[in-house]
């Protein structure tokens, strides 16, 4: 029997255009936690990080009928996630230098330090790395389709993930390095 | 699976790990409220969407369409005269359609605007800044047949002026009660951006807006964003920069 949890993201997606509710609902209940810890990784505020996850998928409600048949959902939905964060992300970005700079004249910015572990060392990473990474290197998206989702080429999208692998290596064998010593 | 594992993998110096693991570093938990109020909004959102009927047009309410039927017919003459005659017929043919497959590309459109100034017809130049009463007509190139969408762009903000059957070879575009369409510029007007967009199934124009806006998060918006964000969208697309005289 064909049910809707063993059809594929994008059969549910050609449903969800023709407005059908529950194929909504199954790619929501499919994806709500990676597009929710996608935003968290940008957004440490929880409440703004929660407001982006509704807003994302609002947006993939609103522009369900421009997804194209034979498209991976996946790709389209993170391109959507990622255009909503990355808006969210320089707002907060801009207050915060906002305040800061009321407070002191150098703006604070996270720095790698020895004894990261992985999550604070992939947090460190400048916004345009930690996009092409957290999509390249653990979604499994290849250079293509990070190209597509963050509007770059795809040569760009493979020298981001390469230099986000460069910084990532390059802090956590300082931890290792120390750690060992 | 060791820590050193997973390390190595996303360095691209290992063998790849199970994808659970990969998961496990990448998604949060959703609190169940927030699931819950995001598929209530998401309803609520449907249960608000009123489909906007094809072919309805923004124009109307600025009044660009009041113009006198005689000064309309005496641009038609000159928008002919302007460009060559086209050996198609104009859109709003539906009988010389062909069903496109979903998986084929959007027909390959270009634009061209003729500008008309003092009743004069010419060929808009990318110098030429246009003001108040001056009046701008669309022209589309397409290689097939489709659908095509006139957008005006100021800043972030995108209009569909226009939705209209796309027919391959050159035409005019035209509102629905066949007259053509036009600009008509006014002191609000700003410098901006006139695209067309075609695609092979018809798209409502509140889609194809909210479509646009989440690929496009960059400002000003210009033409290579606009189609990039368009072709994103499985669209084809033509724009033009217009300025406006200050």
């Amino acid at each position: 029997m064909i049910t809707l949890g063993n059809q594929s993201d994008e059969d549910l997606m050609l449903l969800v255009q023709k407005g059908d509710e529950l194929a909504y609902a199954e790619l929501f209940a499919r994806h709500k936690r990676g597009v929710y810890g996608y935003t968290r990784r940008f957004i440490r505020d929880e409440a703004q990080a929660q407001e982006v996850f509704q807003d994302a998928w609002l947006k993939v409600h609103r522009a369900s009928k421009t997804y194209r048949k034979g498209a991976r959902f996946k790709t389209w939905l993170y391109t959507i996630t990622a255009n909503t964060t990355r808006d969210a992300y320089r707002q907060s970005q801009r207050r915060i230098q906002t305040v800061d700079s009321a407070i002191e004249p150098t703006a604070r910015q996270t720095q790698f330090t020895s004894g990261m572990d992985l999550q604070a060392a992939i947090a460190a990473l400048p916004e345009n790395l930690r996009e092409a990474f957290l999509m390249g290197a653990i979604q499994g998206f290849d250079h293509k389709e990070v190209a597509t989702a963050l509007d770059i080429s795809p040569s760009n999208a493979r020298a981001r993930i390469s230099r986000a692998r460069a910084a990532l290596r390059k802090a956590l064998k300082a931890e290792t390095n120390e750690g060992g010593a | 699976m060791s820590q050193e594992s997973l390390l190595n993998f996303l360095l691209d110096d290992g063998p790849a790990v199970e994808d659970a693991i990969l998961a496990n570093l990448l998604e949060e938990d959703v609190p169940d409220a927030l699931a819950t109020q995001t598929l209530n909004r998401v309803a609520l959102l449907r249960t608000e969407h009123e489909p906007v009927p094809q072919n309805s047009s923004n124009w109307t309410s600025r009044g660009t369409w009041a113009k006198a039927s005689v000064f309309l017919a005496m641009a038609a003459a000159v928008l002919l005269a302007v460009f060559p005659p086209s050996s198609g017929e104009l859109q709003g043919n539906f009988e010389h359609m062909t069903a496109k497959g979903e998986q084929e590309g959007a027909p390959t459109i270009s634009l061209k605007i003729a500008a008309i100034q003092n009743g004069v017809a010419s060929r808009h130049r990318a110098d030429e800044a246009y003001a108040p009463n001056d009046e701008i007509a669309f022209r589309v190139q397409s290689d097939k047949d489709g659908f095509v969408y006139l957008l005006h762009v100021v800043n972030q903000n995108i209009d569909v002026l226009l939705e209209a059957p796309l027919v391959a070879g050159e035409s005019d575009l035209g509102m629905p009660n066949g007259q053509h369409a036009r600009w008509s510029f006014d002191e609000s007007d700003t410098n901006s951006l006139f695209a067309v967009l075609s695609s092979n199934e018809p798209l409502q124009s509140t889609d194809l807006q909210d479509g646009l806006s989440a690929f496009l998060t960059e400002t000003p918006v210009n033409k290579d964003t606009l189609c990039l964000a368009a072709q994103s969208l499985g669209c084809q697309c033509d724009a033009i920069e217009v300025m406006v005289l200050q």
